[in-house]
């Protein structure tokens, strides 16, 4: 039986902040992951050797049984960790305490070495509230780190975060590309590939030297073909409607024809055979990602591993029609697309 | 040099927190240093913050907690200098 080690859930899609950056019809403040689909997936995970959950969002803290959800997988054994921009963190830490042993670290989002930054892109006062949240867990002692997007306003301060977030006490600084959507690519905030690669040059120097910990969240430009947890089969993602995704990154992008991502529903299948269908899908995909590079397929950015899954399960079609973006003509066309379906079919 | 008059206020890069168990927690956004305060010294800290000026936190401090007029001047003098020399506060 293959173990993955990530079981990744995405609470909810409600969120606090209305970010700049964000994917709109991701955090559209729809809905809660249903407590049956919690419950299911606690009876069924342990079997798979899962021993840790991470909860996404939205803003995860937001599902309204929050604390009874860490109940249920702390009863059950369970260690977890979740992301959090923590604007509301001084209002709910002290039910978190309780939890304390059982809580690997909270991940705040931090998008700027200065409060003018980081609110430019998520909101007036978030930035104060994030440094509340983390005045707090350095008293109570709970481990943080941040995560950081990558985006034309900050790019140049990556090295300030790192000074920042090493003078804060941070376990480490986690840098991410920021996926384009439509929202993101109006507001001017997405980097060219080019852009990227001289994001991706200062951070690995900064590995270097940095009194922190510093890396890349998958995505960055490589010549490996499967350097992430989900491609590896090492993570297993759940949305907020209780699907099984490829990926939590690609979970809610693009339009309602690019659902390729999903497995099924934990709400119409059972977990072992979602576990089943990720693991065929998964064998698909990496053998038509073979398949492509052998073939010398391959575009420049396609070794941006993020873009290239976009891109297989067309979720940037729509950049088409922003002719002007330095990403426009990395999208696949249908051509492509069909050639290297016929491909991979035929092998 | 402080004064029984001066008014004082939180610095503009100071961050505050209030903890469950009436303490707090100061964190300067300039010099990124974290200072933790006490129950009294979360008492100083709300009234500067509403305006009041150090003889009016020391009577407020008396009431408070019921200590003599002599001690609670000298603590909130004694506190207020150290956080005007960390710059966490600043004279208005």
């Amino acid at each position: 039986m293959i173990h993955v080690t990530r079981l990744s859930i995405e609470l909810t899609n409600h969120c606090n902040l209305r970010c700049r950056h964000c994917a709109d019809e991701r955090h559209g403040c729809e809905g809660d992951l249903k407590m049956e689909t919690m419950e299911k997936v606690l009876c069924n995970a342990g079997a798979y050797g899962f021993e840790h959950l991470s909860f996404t969002g939205g803003e995860p803290t937001m599902h309204p049984s929050f604390f009874r959800i860490l109940d249920m997988i702390t009863g059950a054994g369970y260690k977890f960790s979740f992301v959090s921009n923590g604007f509301n963190f001084t209002e709910i830490y002290e039910r978190l305490l309780p939890y304390r042993d059982k809580l690997g670290g909270i991940t705040f989002s931090l998008d700027g070495a200065d409060e003018e930054t980081h609110d430019r892109l998520r909101g007036k006062g978030s930035y104060r509230r994030v440094m509340q949240a983390i005045s707090v867990c350095l008293v109570k002692d709970i481990p943080f780190n941040f995560n950081s997007v990558i985006v034309s306003f900050n790019r140049e301060g990556l090295a300030d975060m790192a000074e920042l977030a090493a003078k804060l006490g941070s376990c480490g600084l986690r840098f991410g590309h920021l996926t384009p959507t439509p929202s993101s690519i109006k507001n001017d905030l997405v980097l060219s590939p080019a852009e990227r690669r001289e994001a991706e040059a200062v951070i690995l120097r900064m590995r270097e030297t940095s009194p922190v910990t510093v890396f890349m969240a998958p995505g960055n430009y490589t010549s490996f073909l499967f350097p992430c947890a989900p491609l590896e089969m090492q993570e297993f993602n759940i949305d907020w409607r209780g699907n099984v995704t490829m990926c939590c990154l690609l979970s809610g992008h693009g339009d309602a024809s690019a659902k390729g991502d999903v497995i099924g529903s934990l709400n119409d299948i059972t977990f072992s055979e979602a576990f089943e269908m990720l693991a065929e899908a998964n064998m698909k995909f990496r053998r038509e990602k073979e398949a492509m590079y052998s073939r010398d397929r391959f575009k420049d950015s396609d070794h941006f591993p993020c873009w290239y899954c976009l891109n297989y399960f067309g979720k940037v079609d729509w950049l088409r029609d922003f002719h002007e973006d330095p990403w426009h003509d990395t999208v696949w066309t249908d051509q492509i697309k069909r050639r290297e379906n016929t491909n991979a079919g035929t092998q | 040099m402080l004064e029984p008059n001066n008014m004082v206020k939180p610095h503009c890069d100071v961050v505050s927190t209030e903890l469950e168990n009436k303490e707090a927690v100061l964190l300067h956004l300039g010099t990124k240093k974290y200072y933790s305060l006490n129950e009294t010294g979360l008492c100083i800290w709300r009234m500067l913050a509403n305006g009041n000026t150090p003889g009016r936190i020391s009577e407020g401090l008396r009431d408070e907690f019921d200590i003599p007029a002599v001690k609670a001047n000298e603590s909130v003098i004694n506190l207020l200098k150290e956080l005007l020399h960390e710059k966490l506060i600043e004279i208005a």
